[in-house]
């Protein structure tokens, strides 16, 4: 599993690179309380939301986007590394740019001003969605392995019911910060019951790798 | 001695195309050529051994091992070679085998380096710029550096050019010569393995129609033309027969029993033809 995670790492390098740049940035503003962007008030409000959180995942989903289209599921099952060890190593490197952000803004906040304190609250909220988004999108594609003759008679239905599910996810949140009550989740610590589902989704993803038809893909 | 591989009521179904089941066996040392047209199933047959598709039944033993994907030891003694070339896209051929040696206790780097010169494999080239040519090479270097003793080849001659595909047959031949491994080599195009194989399974849409001996098969089946005053002449040797009048042209399986049989019913003009590899495949596969 430490070969496969190695070897995973020096190969993306330029993609994992940003994960720690981008949040590395962030904290010299924190630190610095460098403000930008004040006299745009859209950019003042999003703009670290974007680069952290967007942008981190950006780099993320590229990096996963690239696994497959090089079939990286197939190289490594052709190996002597058992399927226990080939799915821990694939959800660790899922998991593990979340947890980093996370737990690196977690030791920021102490170091931040009110102003500052606010933005990471709202990062806390937007990477956990972010994380729940590509788990869910895991999930979907390993469902597609798990059974391939439901997944030829059901290709269609559950395409169509992914973009409805992630499009009412989107309305959701959009509606939900609207309202206020994404600013009261933060306030209660909300984030991390997002997180949490985004980790069940993740483990239900990995749960279903493990029961894959093929490993052609 | 444990058999190279043991195939036991290997079953796999698809919406459209079922495999098997398929009963099927290698010994070690020896080569044995899968034979079928495309869509066959013998992808799906080798897919199934190497653990990339999970069989619907049956069982599948590697050297005396069941290939249960969570006890990997058994994936030591195969070498594979699939229907498509996987690597780390961006790395080169050197980077890509020194990340494989990283798993096989047995890899040799001089043995690797050896065959990338002898096939002329450009190692410091990305693995996305290389030759369909030389993603087979270094695909089958991955595969013999360890030493297998079993190496699990799917039409590794597919796509490429006469020059390339006897270069690589050479080595193949050398690996052959050694005696120690064992080979599962599947191809419609069989003047490849035709040289190199010691058994022949044939496979058609996903059930196996014989294994026989490749010298069996060189020797026992003939084309045998004859005049014969019957209006039906059929044995079980026999699978195909044309017929003219009084004259007759038939496939037999045993050319020796089918000839004395003919002698027996007084047949006339009585000749007898050698048949090709490729012949005998062709009457073997359109038997239903």
């Amino acid at each position: 599993m430490k070969r496969l995670i190695t070897y995973e790492l020096k190969y993306n390098i330029d993609l994992i690179a940003p994960v720690v740049i981008l949040p590395a940035a962030f904290a010299i503003f924190v630190v610095t309380d460098t403000k930008i962007f004040l006299e745009i008030y859209f950019l003042q409000k999003y703009f670290w939301a974007m680069a952290v959180g967007l942008g981190s995942y950006l780099f993320i989903y590229i990096y996963l986007a690239k696994r497959v289209k090089e079939k990286r599921d197939r190289l490594f099952t052709c190996l002597p590394v058992s399927r226990k060890m080939n799915m821990f190593a694939r959800s660790l490197l899922g998991i593990a740019p979340f947890v980093f952000i996370f737990a690196f803004l977690k030791l920021l906040e102490p170091h931040a001003d009110k102003y500052w304190t606010e933005v990471i609250k709202g990062l806390y909220v937007q990477i956990s969605l972010l994380f729940i988004f590509l788990a869910a999108i895991d999930f979907v594609y390993e469902l597609a392995f798990v059974n391939l003759e439901k997944w030829e008679k059901y290709r269609s239905f559950i395409q169509v019911g992914t973009a409805a599910a992630i499009a009412g996810f989107s309305v959701s949140i959009i509606y939900l910060s609207a309202i206020g009550i994404i600013p009261e989740w933060k306030a209660v610590g909300g984030e991390i019951y997002i997180a949490l589902t985004g980790f069940i989704i993740a483990a239900g993803a990995s749960g279903i790798f493990k029961k894959r038809e093929t490993y052609t893909d | 001695m444990e058999k190279a591989f043991e195939l036991i009521g290997l079953n796999k179904k698809f919406p459209e195309f079922e495999l098997g089941p398929i009963n099927l066996e290698l010994e070690p040392g020896t080569v044995l050529g899968y034979i079928g047209p495309n869509g066959s199933g013998k992808t799906t047959t080798m897919h199934c051994m190497v653990g990339l598709v999970k069989s619907d039944n049956g069982l599948i033993k590697i050297f005396g091992r069941e290939n249960d994907p969570n006890n990997v030891d058994w994936k030591f003694d195969i070498g594979y070679v699939g229907d498509k070339h996987v690597f780390y896209e961006n790395w080169n051929g050197e980077k890509n085998l020194k990340f494989l040696s990283e798993f096989y206790p047995d890899w040799s780097d001089k043995f690797a380096m050896d065959l990338a010169k002898r096939f002329q494999v450009p190692l410091n080239k990305r693995a996305r710029d290389l030759s369909s040519g030389n993603r087979v090479k270094l695909s089958l270097i991955g595969a013999l550096a360890h030493s297998p003793k079993l190496l699990i080849l799917d039409e590794p001659t597919s796509g490429l050019d006469p020059v390339v595909r006897t270069e690589l047959l050479d080595v193949l031949f050398e690996v052959v010569e050694s005696g120690e491994r064992a080979i599962f080599y599947s191809t419609h195009i069989l003047s490849d393995i035709s040289r190199i194989a010691d058994e022949l399974a044939f496979l058609d849409n996903g059930s196996l129609k014989l294994k026989i001996a490749k010298d069996d098969l060189t020797d026992n089946w003939r084309k045998i033309t004859f005049k014969l005053m019957k209006d039906n002449f059929n044995t079980e040797e026999i699978v195909f027969t044309a017929k003219e009048g009084n004259d007759y042209k038939v496939i037999s399986s045993d050319y020796k029993k089918t000839i004395e049989q003919l002698k027996s019913m007084n047949a006339e003009n009585i000749l007898e033809t050698r048949m090709s590899i490729d012949e005998i495949a062709v009457e073997i596969l359109k038997r239903k």
